[in-house]
Protein backbone atom coordinates (compact mmCIF):
# COMPACT_ATOMS: atom_id res chain seq x y z
CA UNK A 1 0.00 0.00 0.00
CA UNK A 2 2.79 2.67 1.02
CA UNK A 3 4.51 1.44 -2.18
CA UNK A 4 1.84 2.08 -4.06
CA UNK A 5 1.00 5.47 -2.64
CA UNK A 6 4.77 6.34 -3.44
CA UNK A 7 4.75 5.41 -6.55
CA UNK A 8 2.17 7.51 -6.85
CA UNK A 9 2.80 10.41 -5.72
CA UNK A 10 6.26 10.22 -7.47
CA UNK A 11 4.56 10.34 -10.74
CA UNK A 12 2.00 12.71 -9.69
CA UNK A 13 4.28 15.28 -8.16
CA UNK A 14 5.90 16.77 -11.11
CA UNK A 15 2.66 17.88 -12.62
CA UNK A 16 0.84 18.92 -9.48
CA UNK A 17 4.16 21.28 -8.56
CA UNK A 18 4.07 22.68 -12.18
CA UNK A 19 0.56 23.21 -12.01
CA UNK A 20 1.05 25.16 -8.87
CA UNK A 21 3.46 27.28 -10.40
CA UNK A 22 1.77 28.04 -13.49
CA UNK A 23 -1.11 29.06 -11.23
CA UNK A 24 1.09 31.79 -8.88
CA UNK A 25 2.42 33.00 -12.31
CA UNK A 26 -1.61 34.13 -13.11
CA UNK A 27 -1.85 35.23 -9.66
CA UNK A 28 0.71 37.09 -9.39
CA UNK A 29 0.29 38.49 -12.72
CA UNK A 30 -3.14 40.27 -11.57
CA UNK A 31 -0.97 42.36 -9.47
CA UNK A 32 2.28 43.10 -11.18
CA UNK A 33 1.93 47.02 -12.47
CA UNK A 34 2.06 47.24 -16.55
CA UNK A 35 3.16 49.31 -18.91
CA UNK A 36 2.18 49.73 -22.82
CA UNK A 37 5.64 49.56 -24.94
CA UNK A 38 6.55 49.90 -28.20
CA UNK A 39 8.75 47.38 -29.74
CA UNK A 40 11.13 47.12 -32.68
CA UNK A 41 12.59 44.24 -34.21
CA UNK A 42 16.00 42.97 -33.19
CA UNK A 43 17.38 42.18 -36.87
CA UNK A 44 15.25 43.43 -39.85
CA UNK A 45 16.96 40.22 -41.94
CA UNK A 46 15.40 37.54 -38.80
CA UNK A 47 12.49 38.60 -36.96
CA UNK A 48 11.20 35.55 -36.82
CA UNK A 49 12.67 31.84 -35.24
CA UNK A 50 10.54 29.37 -35.75
CA UNK A 51 7.28 30.85 -33.62
CA UNK A 52 9.30 33.34 -31.48
CA UNK A 53 9.21 37.24 -32.34
CA UNK A 54 12.31 38.53 -31.48
CA UNK A 55 12.44 42.35 -30.45
CA UNK A 56 13.73 45.10 -28.10
CA UNK A 57 11.41 47.46 -26.54
CA UNK A 58 11.85 51.14 -28.11
CA UNK A 59 12.44 53.11 -25.03
CA UNK A 60 13.55 56.57 -24.80
CA UNK A 61 17.74 57.70 -24.13
CA UNK A 62 19.27 56.08 -21.43
CA UNK A 63 18.40 52.55 -22.32
CA UNK A 64 21.76 51.45 -22.58
CA UNK A 65 21.69 51.09 -18.40
CA UNK A 66 22.26 47.67 -16.96
CA UNK A 67 19.04 48.35 -14.88
CA UNK A 68 16.22 50.74 -15.22
CA UNK A 69 13.35 52.33 -13.89
CA UNK A 70 10.48 53.55 -16.35
CA UNK A 71 7.87 56.08 -15.71
CA UNK A 72 5.78 57.12 -18.15
CA UNK A 73 6.07 59.54 -20.64
CA UNK A 74 3.75 62.92 -21.47
CA UNK A 75 5.02 63.24 -24.50
CA UNK A 76 5.04 59.32 -25.78
CA UNK A 77 2.67 57.13 -23.83
CA UNK A 78 4.29 54.24 -25.94
CA UNK A 79 8.05 55.18 -24.72
CA UNK A 80 8.96 55.57 -21.14
CA UNK A 81 11.36 57.65 -20.08
CA UNK A 82 14.19 55.66 -18.74
CA UNK A 83 16.09 56.65 -15.44
CA UNK A 84 19.19 54.33 -14.73
CA UNK A 85 18.98 52.80 -11.34
CA UNK A 86 22.26 50.58 -9.35
CA UNK A 87 21.29 47.15 -10.03
CA UNK A 88 22.65 45.74 -6.82
CA UNK A 89 20.62 48.30 -4.36
CA UNK A 90 17.15 48.66 -6.97
CA UNK A 91 14.38 50.89 -5.49
CA UNK A 92 11.36 49.98 -3.35
CA UNK A 93 8.11 49.10 -6.10
CA UNK A 94 6.28 52.19 -4.86
CA UNK A 95 9.48 54.27 -5.75
CA UNK A 96 10.08 52.33 -8.77
CA UNK A 97 7.33 50.52 -10.01
CA UNK A 98 8.65 49.33 -13.48
CA UNK A 99 12.03 48.36 -12.41
CA UNK A 100 13.60 46.64 -15.34
CA UNK A 101 17.32 44.77 -15.80
CA UNK A 102 19.08 45.05 -19.29
CA UNK A 103 16.56 47.20 -20.75
CA UNK A 104 18.09 46.32 -24.22
CA UNK A 105 18.16 42.86 -23.85
CA UNK A 106 16.74 41.18 -26.84
CA UNK A 107 13.36 39.67 -26.00
CA UNK A 108 11.23 36.61 -27.63
CA UNK A 109 7.46 36.53 -28.20
CA UNK A 110 5.60 33.48 -28.85
CA UNK A 111 2.85 33.28 -31.62
CA UNK A 112 1.45 30.38 -33.65
CA UNK A 113 2.30 30.53 -36.95
CA UNK A 114 -0.13 32.88 -38.89
CA UNK A 115 -0.24 35.55 -36.19
CA UNK A 116 3.87 35.38 -35.95
CA UNK A 117 3.90 36.25 -39.45
CA UNK A 118 1.68 38.92 -39.27
CA UNK A 119 3.07 40.68 -36.59
CA UNK A 120 6.55 40.57 -38.32
CA UNK A 121 5.09 42.09 -41.25
CA UNK A 122 3.94 44.82 -38.49
CA UNK A 123 6.87 45.66 -37.41
CA UNK A 124 8.92 45.31 -41.28
CA UNK A 125 6.77 48.01 -42.24
CA UNK A 126 6.90 50.73 -39.49
CA UNK A 127 9.67 49.77 -36.84
CA UNK A 128 7.85 50.71 -33.45
CA UNK A 129 4.62 49.91 -35.39
CA UNK A 130 3.61 47.31 -32.15
CA UNK A 131 3.48 47.65 -28.59
CA UNK A 132 3.62 44.83 -26.09
CA UNK A 133 1.67 44.71 -22.66
CA UNK A 134 4.92 44.63 -20.37
CA UNK A 135 4.73 43.03 -17.12
CA UNK A 136 7.01 43.84 -14.51
CA UNK A 137 8.05 41.18 -11.86
CA UNK A 138 9.70 43.35 -9.36
CA UNK A 139 12.62 41.71 -9.44
CA UNK A 140 14.11 43.30 -12.63
CA UNK A 141 12.41 40.52 -14.67
CA UNK A 142 9.59 41.55 -17.29
CA UNK A 143 7.01 39.33 -19.10
CA UNK A 144 4.37 40.05 -21.97
CA UNK A 145 0.67 39.53 -22.59
CA UNK A 146 -0.26 40.64 -25.42
CA UNK A 147 1.63 42.19 -28.65
CA UNK A 148 -1.04 44.50 -31.33
CA UNK A 149 -0.57 46.97 -33.55
CA UNK A 150 0.58 50.43 -31.86
CA UNK A 151 -2.03 53.06 -32.22
CA UNK B 1 -9.00 -13.30 -41.61
CA UNK B 2 -5.75 -15.44 -43.37
CA UNK B 3 -3.33 -15.86 -39.79
CA UNK B 4 0.07 -14.76 -41.94
CA UNK B 5 1.76 -14.07 -38.86
CA UNK B 6 0.70 -17.58 -37.09
CA UNK B 7 1.66 -19.36 -40.57
CA UNK B 8 5.09 -18.50 -40.50
CA UNK B 9 5.76 -18.83 -36.44
CA UNK B 10 4.44 -22.50 -37.10
CA UNK B 11 7.11 -22.99 -40.19
CA UNK B 12 9.50 -21.64 -37.80
CA UNK B 13 8.97 -23.74 -35.53
CA UNK B 14 9.21 -26.70 -37.12
CA UNK B 15 11.73 -26.05 -38.84
CA UNK B 16 14.09 -25.67 -35.25
CA UNK B 17 12.65 -28.59 -34.29
CA UNK B 18 13.87 -30.62 -37.45
CA UNK B 19 17.14 -29.05 -37.28
CA UNK B 20 17.23 -30.39 -33.23
CA UNK B 21 17.39 -26.52 -31.81
CA UNK B 22 14.50 -27.57 -29.86
CA UNK B 23 12.64 -30.70 -29.09
CA UNK B 24 9.45 -32.01 -29.79
CA UNK B 25 7.46 -31.33 -26.38
CA UNK B 26 9.11 -27.64 -26.43
CA UNK B 27 8.02 -26.97 -30.31
CA UNK B 28 4.58 -28.50 -29.07
CA UNK B 29 4.44 -26.14 -26.54
CA UNK B 30 5.11 -23.00 -28.57
CA UNK B 31 2.76 -24.36 -30.78
CA UNK B 32 0.03 -24.28 -28.04
CA UNK B 33 1.22 -20.82 -27.09
CA UNK B 34 0.80 -19.25 -30.66
CA UNK B 35 -2.69 -21.19 -31.02
CA UNK B 36 -3.99 -19.50 -28.00
CA UNK B 37 -3.48 -16.12 -29.35
CA UNK B 38 0.02 -15.78 -29.70
CA UNK B 39 -0.56 -14.91 -33.33
CA UNK B 40 -3.75 -12.82 -32.92
CA UNK B 41 -1.45 -10.09 -30.61
CA UNK B 42 0.07 -8.76 -33.47
CA UNK B 43 -3.24 -7.23 -35.36
CA UNK B 44 -4.95 -6.35 -32.85
CA UNK B 45 -1.51 -4.62 -31.51
CA UNK B 46 -1.33 -3.05 -34.92
CA UNK B 47 -4.66 -2.26 -34.82
CA UNK B 48 -4.63 -0.52 -31.46
CA UNK B 49 -1.78 1.41 -32.16
CA UNK B 50 -2.85 2.78 -35.71
CA UNK B 51 -6.42 3.56 -34.01
CA UNK B 52 -5.37 5.46 -31.20
CA UNK B 53 -2.90 7.61 -33.35
CA UNK B 54 -5.16 8.91 -35.48
CA UNK B 55 -7.19 9.78 -32.96
CA UNK B 56 -4.82 11.53 -31.02
CA UNK B 57 -3.28 12.96 -34.53
CA UNK B 58 -7.45 13.69 -34.84
CA UNK B 59 -7.64 15.66 -31.71
CA UNK B 60 -4.16 17.21 -31.96
CA UNK B 61 -5.57 18.85 -35.29
CA UNK B 62 -8.25 19.98 -33.70
CA UNK B 63 -6.73 21.87 -30.77
CA UNK B 64 -4.12 23.30 -33.45
CA UNK B 65 -6.90 24.49 -35.43
CA UNK B 66 -8.65 26.38 -32.66
CA UNK B 67 -5.47 27.21 -30.51
CA UNK B 68 -5.61 30.95 -30.54
CA UNK B 69 -9.11 30.81 -29.59
CA UNK B 70 -8.61 29.00 -26.47
CA UNK B 71 -8.36 30.52 -23.36
CA UNK B 72 -4.55 29.82 -21.83
CA UNK B 73 -6.54 28.31 -18.51
CA UNK B 74 -8.32 25.40 -20.59
CA UNK B 75 -5.08 24.47 -22.66
CA UNK B 76 -2.80 24.29 -19.57
CA UNK B 77 -5.65 22.78 -17.41
CA UNK B 78 -6.06 19.98 -20.54
CA UNK B 79 -2.76 19.77 -20.40
CA UNK B 80 -2.47 19.21 -16.66
CA UNK B 81 -5.33 16.96 -16.87
CA UNK B 82 -3.57 14.85 -19.62
CA UNK B 83 -0.17 14.57 -17.80
CA UNK B 84 -2.13 13.33 -14.47
CA UNK B 85 -3.54 10.88 -16.41
CA UNK B 86 -0.38 9.54 -17.50
CA UNK B 87 0.87 9.51 -14.23
CA UNK B 88 -2.09 7.55 -12.90
CA UNK B 89 -1.74 4.83 -15.74
CA UNK B 90 1.94 4.54 -15.44
CA UNK B 91 1.74 4.06 -11.41
CA UNK B 92 -1.05 0.93 -12.75
CA UNK B 93 1.36 0.17 -15.67
CA UNK B 94 4.70 -0.42 -13.59
CA UNK B 95 2.66 -2.21 -10.59
CA UNK B 96 1.15 -4.58 -13.09
CA UNK B 97 4.88 -5.45 -15.31
CA UNK B 98 7.63 -3.46 -13.84
CA UNK B 99 10.25 -2.71 -16.44
CA UNK B 100 7.34 -4.16 -19.09
CA UNK B 101 7.49 -2.55 -22.91
CA UNK B 102 4.02 -0.66 -21.50
CA UNK B 103 5.23 0.94 -18.25
CA UNK B 104 8.15 1.89 -19.80
CA UNK B 105 6.60 3.84 -22.66
CA UNK B 106 4.50 5.67 -20.16
CA UNK B 107 7.03 6.80 -18.38
CA UNK B 108 8.73 8.06 -21.24
CA UNK B 109 5.83 10.05 -22.48
CA UNK B 110 4.86 11.03 -19.06
CA UNK B 111 8.97 12.98 -18.41
CA UNK B 112 8.19 14.22 -22.09
CA UNK B 113 4.98 15.53 -21.56
CA UNK B 114 6.29 17.08 -18.19
CA UNK B 115 8.71 19.03 -20.24
CA UNK B 116 6.21 20.19 -22.87
CA UNK B 117 4.07 21.52 -19.78
CA UNK B 118 6.93 23.60 -18.73
CA UNK B 119 7.38 24.64 -21.81
CA UNK B 120 3.61 25.17 -22.42
CA UNK B 121 3.64 27.85 -19.18
CA UNK B 122 6.91 29.81 -20.56
CA UNK B 123 5.16 29.89 -23.95
CA UNK B 124 1.11 31.12 -22.43
CA UNK B 125 2.43 33.75 -19.64
CA UNK B 126 5.74 34.56 -22.69
CA UNK B 127 8.77 34.27 -19.80
CA UNK B 128 11.91 35.09 -20.79
CA UNK B 129 14.74 33.50 -19.76
CA UNK B 130 17.57 30.75 -21.18
CA UNK B 131 17.24 26.86 -21.93
CA UNK B 132 18.66 25.81 -18.62
CA UNK B 133 15.91 27.24 -16.01
CA UNK B 134 13.54 24.56 -17.35
CA UNK B 135 15.83 21.63 -18.14
CA UNK B 136 17.21 22.07 -14.40
CA UNK B 137 13.33 22.31 -13.75
CA UNK B 138 12.41 18.70 -15.85
CA UNK B 139 15.58 17.34 -14.74
CA UNK B 140 14.69 17.97 -11.08
CA UNK B 141 11.34 16.79 -11.23
CA UNK B 142 11.65 13.67 -13.36
CA UNK B 143 14.95 12.22 -12.39
CA UNK B 144 12.94 10.83 -8.92
CA UNK B 145 10.52 8.48 -10.75
CA UNK B 146 12.61 7.98 -13.51
CA UNK B 147 15.51 6.40 -11.51
CA UNK B 148 13.20 4.93 -9.14
CA UNK B 149 10.75 3.23 -11.98
CA UNK B 150 12.60 2.96 -15.08
CA UNK B 151 14.56 0.16 -16.31
CA UNK B 152 14.31 0.24 -20.29
CA UNK B 153 17.74 1.04 -22.16
CA UNK B 154 15.26 4.05 -24.32
CA UNK B 155 14.72 5.33 -20.31
CA UNK B 156 18.26 5.44 -19.15
CA UNK B 157 19.67 6.83 -21.92
CA UNK B 158 16.84 9.57 -22.00
CA UNK B 159 17.92 10.28 -18.85
CA UNK B 160 21.23 10.66 -19.73
CA UNK B 161 20.88 12.95 -22.45
CA UNK B 162 18.62 15.57 -20.50
CA UNK B 163 21.21 15.60 -17.84
CA UNK B 164 24.17 16.48 -20.71
CA UNK B 165 21.75 18.88 -22.15
CA UNK B 166 20.91 20.98 -18.81
CA UNK B 167 25.07 20.86 -18.27
CA UNK B 168 25.76 22.03 -21.87
CA UNK B 169 23.08 24.57 -21.46
CA UNK B 170 23.99 25.45 -18.03
CA UNK B 171 28.06 25.79 -19.24
CA UNK B 172 27.09 28.08 -21.33
CA UNK B 173 25.94 30.86 -19.19
CA UNK B 174 27.17 30.21 -15.89
CA UNK B 175 30.50 28.54 -16.46
CA UNK B 176 32.93 31.93 -16.82
CA UNK B 177 31.19 32.58 -13.86
CA UNK B 178 31.91 29.69 -12.12
CA UNK B 179 35.94 29.95 -13.41
CA UNK B 180 35.98 33.46 -11.86
CA UNK B 181 34.25 32.20 -8.50
CA UNK B 182 36.24 29.27 -8.81
CA UNK B 183 34.09 26.94 -8.09
CA UNK B 184 34.45 24.78 -11.35
CA UNK B 185 36.08 22.09 -9.39
CA UNK B 186 33.25 22.18 -6.26
CA UNK B 187 30.89 22.46 -8.78
CA UNK B 188 32.41 18.98 -11.04
CA UNK B 189 32.52 17.36 -7.12
CA UNK B 190 28.93 18.02 -6.48
CA UNK B 191 27.45 16.68 -9.15
CA UNK B 192 29.78 13.67 -9.10
CA UNK B 193 28.34 12.76 -5.64
CA UNK B 194 24.92 13.16 -7.04
CA UNK B 195 25.60 10.93 -9.88
CA UNK B 196 26.94 8.19 -7.79
CA UNK B 197 24.55 9.19 -4.95
CA UNK B 198 21.56 8.55 -7.22
CA UNK B 199 21.10 5.12 -7.80
CA UNK B 200 22.02 4.69 -3.98
CA UNK B 201 18.97 6.64 -3.16
CA UNK B 202 17.06 4.38 -5.15
CA UNK B 203 18.33 1.15 -3.48
CA UNK B 204 15.37 0.20 -2.22
CA UNK B 205 14.04 -0.35 -5.86
CA UNK B 206 14.27 -3.23 -8.27
CA UNK B 207 15.86 -0.61 -10.72
CA UNK B 208 18.51 0.26 -8.79
CA UNK B 209 21.21 -2.47 -10.04
CA UNK B 210 20.28 -1.46 -13.35
CA UNK B 211 21.15 2.12 -12.88
CA UNK B 212 24.37 1.40 -11.01
CA UNK B 213 25.59 -0.20 -13.74
CA UNK B 214 24.43 2.59 -16.15
CA UNK B 215 26.04 4.87 -14.09
CA UNK B 216 29.33 2.69 -13.90
CA UNK B 217 29.63 2.44 -17.27
CA UNK B 218 29.06 6.32 -18.05
CA UNK B 219 31.74 7.14 -15.42
CA UNK B 220 34.10 5.21 -17.55
CA UNK B 221 32.74 6.27 -20.52
CA UNK B 222 33.37 9.35 -19.64
CA UNK B 223 36.85 9.36 -17.78
CA UNK B 224 38.10 7.96 -21.10
CA UNK B 225 37.13 10.78 -23.12
CA UNK B 226 37.99 13.19 -20.69
CA UNK B 227 41.77 12.25 -19.66
CA UNK B 228 43.02 12.24 -23.63
CA UNK B 229 40.84 15.10 -24.76
CA UNK B 230 42.00 17.38 -21.36
CA UNK B 231 46.26 16.30 -21.81
CA UNK B 232 45.97 16.84 -25.39
CA UNK B 233 44.88 20.42 -24.79
CA UNK B 234 47.82 20.61 -22.02
CA UNK B 235 50.33 19.35 -24.78
CA UNK B 236 48.70 21.69 -27.38
CA UNK B 237 49.37 25.14 -25.77
CA UNK B 238 51.60 27.38 -24.05
CA UNK B 239 49.33 27.83 -20.76
CA UNK B 240 50.20 31.06 -19.53
CA UNK B 241 50.25 32.65 -23.23
CA UNK B 242 46.99 31.03 -23.87
CA UNK B 243 45.33 32.47 -20.62
CA UNK B 244 46.75 35.37 -19.18
CA UNK B 245 42.87 36.15 -17.32
CA UNK B 246 43.88 32.48 -15.68
CA UNK B 247 40.30 31.29 -16.36
CA UNK B 248 41.37 27.98 -17.94
CA UNK B 249 43.41 26.60 -15.56
CA UNK B 250 40.24 26.79 -13.04
CA UNK B 251 38.28 25.21 -15.44
CA UNK B 252 41.12 23.01 -16.02
CA UNK B 253 41.13 22.05 -12.37
CA UNK B 254 37.17 21.27 -11.92
CA UNK B 255 37.50 18.74 -15.26
CA UNK B 256 40.59 17.26 -12.94
CA UNK B 257 38.45 16.81 -10.22
CA UNK B 258 35.97 15.26 -12.46
CA UNK B 259 38.59 12.84 -13.83
CA UNK B 260 39.50 12.41 -10.26
CA UNK B 261 35.41 11.64 -9.04
CA UNK B 262 35.13 9.03 -12.45
CA UNK B 263 38.38 7.46 -11.53
CA UNK B 264 37.57 6.43 -8.35
CA UNK B 265 33.74 6.10 -8.39
CA UNK B 266 33.90 4.17 -11.79
CA UNK B 267 36.85 1.94 -10.13
CA UNK B 268 34.92 0.96 -7.15
CA UNK B 269 32.35 0.29 -9.29
CA UNK B 270 33.52 -1.81 -11.68
CA UNK B 271 35.00 -3.98 -9.37
CA UNK B 272 32.06 -4.32 -7.29
CA UNK B 273 30.17 -5.18 -10.80
CA UNK B 274 33.26 -7.61 -11.93
CA UNK B 275 32.94 -9.48 -8.69
CA UNK B 276 32.29 -13.71 -8.83
CA UNK B 277 28.87 -15.00 -6.89
CA UNK B 278 32.23 -16.06 -4.24
CA UNK B 279 33.04 -12.31 -3.96
CA UNK B 280 36.41 -12.86 -5.97
CA UNK B 281 37.33 -10.29 -8.10
CA UNK B 282 36.99 -10.90 -11.98
CA UNK B 283 39.52 -9.15 -14.57
CA UNK B 284 42.54 -7.92 -14.37
CA UNK B 285 43.67 -4.92 -11.33
CA UNK B 286 46.08 -3.28 -13.55
CA UNK B 287 43.19 -1.98 -15.49
CA UNK B 288 41.56 -0.41 -12.64
CA UNK B 289 45.19 0.36 -11.65
CA UNK B 290 45.63 2.58 -14.96
CA UNK B 291 41.99 4.06 -14.33
CA UNK B 292 42.49 5.43 -11.39
CA UNK B 293 45.91 7.06 -12.80
CA UNK B 294 44.00 8.80 -15.41
CA UNK B 295 43.53 11.77 -13.83
CA UNK B 296 47.03 12.56 -12.57
CA UNK B 297 48.32 11.90 -16.56
CA UNK B 298 45.40 14.79 -17.44
CA UNK B 299 47.03 17.03 -15.17
CA UNK B 300 50.56 16.58 -16.31
CA UNK B 301 50.80 18.66 -19.36
CA UNK B 302 49.40 21.67 -16.99
CA UNK B 303 51.51 20.89 -14.33
CA UNK B 304 54.81 21.10 -16.60
CA UNK B 305 53.49 24.48 -18.16
CA UNK B 306 51.43 22.50 -21.34
CA UNK B 307 53.57 20.76 -23.85
CA UNK B 308 52.94 24.04 -27.23
CA UNK B 309 53.31 20.83 -29.93
CA UNK B 310 50.68 19.42 -32.11
CA UNK B 311 52.54 16.35 -32.99
CA UNK B 312 53.52 15.54 -29.39
CA UNK B 313 49.85 16.20 -28.50
CA UNK B 314 48.73 13.40 -30.99
CA UNK B 315 51.32 10.84 -30.14
CA UNK B 316 49.91 11.13 -26.62
CA UNK B 317 46.59 11.18 -27.59
CA UNK B 318 47.67 7.78 -29.15
CA UNK B 319 50.07 6.16 -26.65
CA UNK B 320 46.80 7.19 -24.29
CA UNK B 321 44.27 5.02 -25.88
CA UNK B 322 46.80 2.10 -27.14
CA UNK B 323 47.27 1.77 -23.25
CA UNK B 324 43.77 1.34 -22.63
CA UNK B 325 43.22 -1.02 -25.40
CA UNK B 326 46.36 -3.02 -23.66
CA UNK B 327 45.05 -2.79 -20.13
CA UNK B 328 41.75 -3.95 -21.14
CA UNK B 329 43.02 -6.50 -23.10
CA UNK B 330 44.59 -7.89 -20.07
CA UNK B 331 41.38 -7.20 -17.93
CA UNK B 332 39.28 -9.05 -20.73
CA UNK B 333 37.36 -5.73 -20.76
CA UNK B 334 36.16 -6.49 -24.63
CA UNK B 335 34.02 -2.85 -24.71
CA UNK B 336 37.01 -0.36 -23.97
CA UNK B 337 39.33 -2.51 -26.59
CA UNK B 338 37.10 -2.06 -29.32
CA UNK B 339 36.79 1.33 -28.40
CA UNK B 340 41.01 1.80 -28.05
CA UNK B 341 41.23 0.45 -31.52
CA UNK B 342 38.24 2.66 -32.97
CA UNK B 343 39.75 5.85 -31.57
CA UNK B 344 43.95 5.21 -32.21
CA UNK B 345 42.42 4.65 -35.87
CA UNK B 346 40.31 7.99 -36.02
CA UNK B 347 43.25 9.86 -34.48
CA UNK B 348 45.67 8.23 -37.07
CA UNK B 349 43.37 8.93 -39.76
CA UNK B 350 42.50 13.05 -38.52
CA UNK B 351 46.28 13.32 -38.37
CA UNK B 352 47.13 12.07 -41.84
CA UNK B 353 44.08 14.40 -43.49
CA UNK B 354 45.93 17.28 -41.21
CA UNK B 355 49.58 16.13 -42.06
CA UNK B 356 48.92 16.30 -46.39
CA UNK B 357 48.26 19.53 -48.20
CA UNK B 358 47.04 19.84 -51.81
CA UNK B 359 44.36 17.26 -53.04
CA UNK B 360 47.22 14.98 -54.56
CA UNK B 361 48.80 14.30 -51.47
CA UNK B 362 45.61 14.49 -49.50
CA UNK B 363 44.56 11.51 -52.02
CA UNK B 364 47.29 9.51 -51.29
CA UNK B 365 47.32 9.66 -47.30
CA UNK B 366 43.61 8.77 -47.52
CA UNK B 367 45.20 5.68 -49.46
CA UNK B 368 47.69 5.09 -46.92
CA UNK B 369 45.50 5.23 -44.13
CA UNK B 370 42.75 3.64 -45.66
CA UNK B 371 44.92 0.66 -45.78
CA UNK B 372 46.36 1.06 -42.26
CA UNK B 373 42.58 1.18 -40.66
CA UNK B 374 41.62 -1.70 -43.10
CA UNK B 375 44.21 -3.55 -41.37
CA UNK B 376 43.78 -2.97 -38.14
CA UNK B 377 40.03 -4.03 -38.36
CA UNK B 378 41.41 -7.21 -39.92
CA UNK B 379 43.57 -7.67 -36.84
CA UNK B 380 41.59 -6.44 -34.13
CA UNK B 381 38.31 -8.71 -35.46
CA UNK B 382 40.71 -11.95 -35.90
CA UNK B 383 41.99 -11.36 -32.28
CA UNK B 384 38.54 -10.80 -30.75
CA UNK B 385 37.29 -14.00 -32.88
CA UNK B 386 39.91 -16.27 -31.32
CA UNK B 387 39.25 -14.63 -28.24
CA UNK B 388 35.84 -15.52 -28.56
CA UNK B 389 36.57 -18.99 -28.49
CA UNK B 390 38.45 -19.29 -26.10
CA UNK B 391 36.39 -17.99 -23.20
CA UNK B 392 32.94 -15.79 -23.33
CA UNK B 393 32.85 -11.96 -23.70
CA UNK B 394 32.90 -9.84 -20.66
CA UNK B 395 32.41 -6.34 -20.86
CA UNK B 396 32.65 -3.76 -17.87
Amino acid sequence: MTRNLSRLALLLLPTLLLAGWAASIALQRVAQPTLRIAIVGYDPRDLLRGHYLQFRLDLAAGESAPCACLDANPADALRPLVRAVACDAPPTPAACPHFIESPRQTFRYYATQERALELEKLLRDKPGGAAALTHFHGDGRVSFSDLVAAP
Amino acid sequence: MIDLHGRAVRARIEQWREAGVIDAATADRLAAHEAAGGGASGFHAAFTLIGAGAVALGLAALVAANWDALPIWLKLGAHVAVNLSLGVWAAAAVKRQPGGAGAEALLIVLSGSILAFIAHVGQSFQLQGDLFAPLATWLALTAPFTIALGRSLALRWLFTFGVAATLAAGAEIYIEALARAQLVGACAAALLAVAYAAPLAARGFAAAPLWGRHFNQLALGALAALTPFLAEIGWRIDIAAADPAHVLPEVIRGTVVACAGLALGGCGLWLRARRTADGALVGDWRFTLFVAASPAYAALPFLVGGGDSPMLAGLAYSAYWLAVGWFAHMAGSVGFYRLAVALVALRLFSAFVEAFGGLLMTGGGLVAVGTLLLGMGWAAQRYLRRRAAVQPETTP
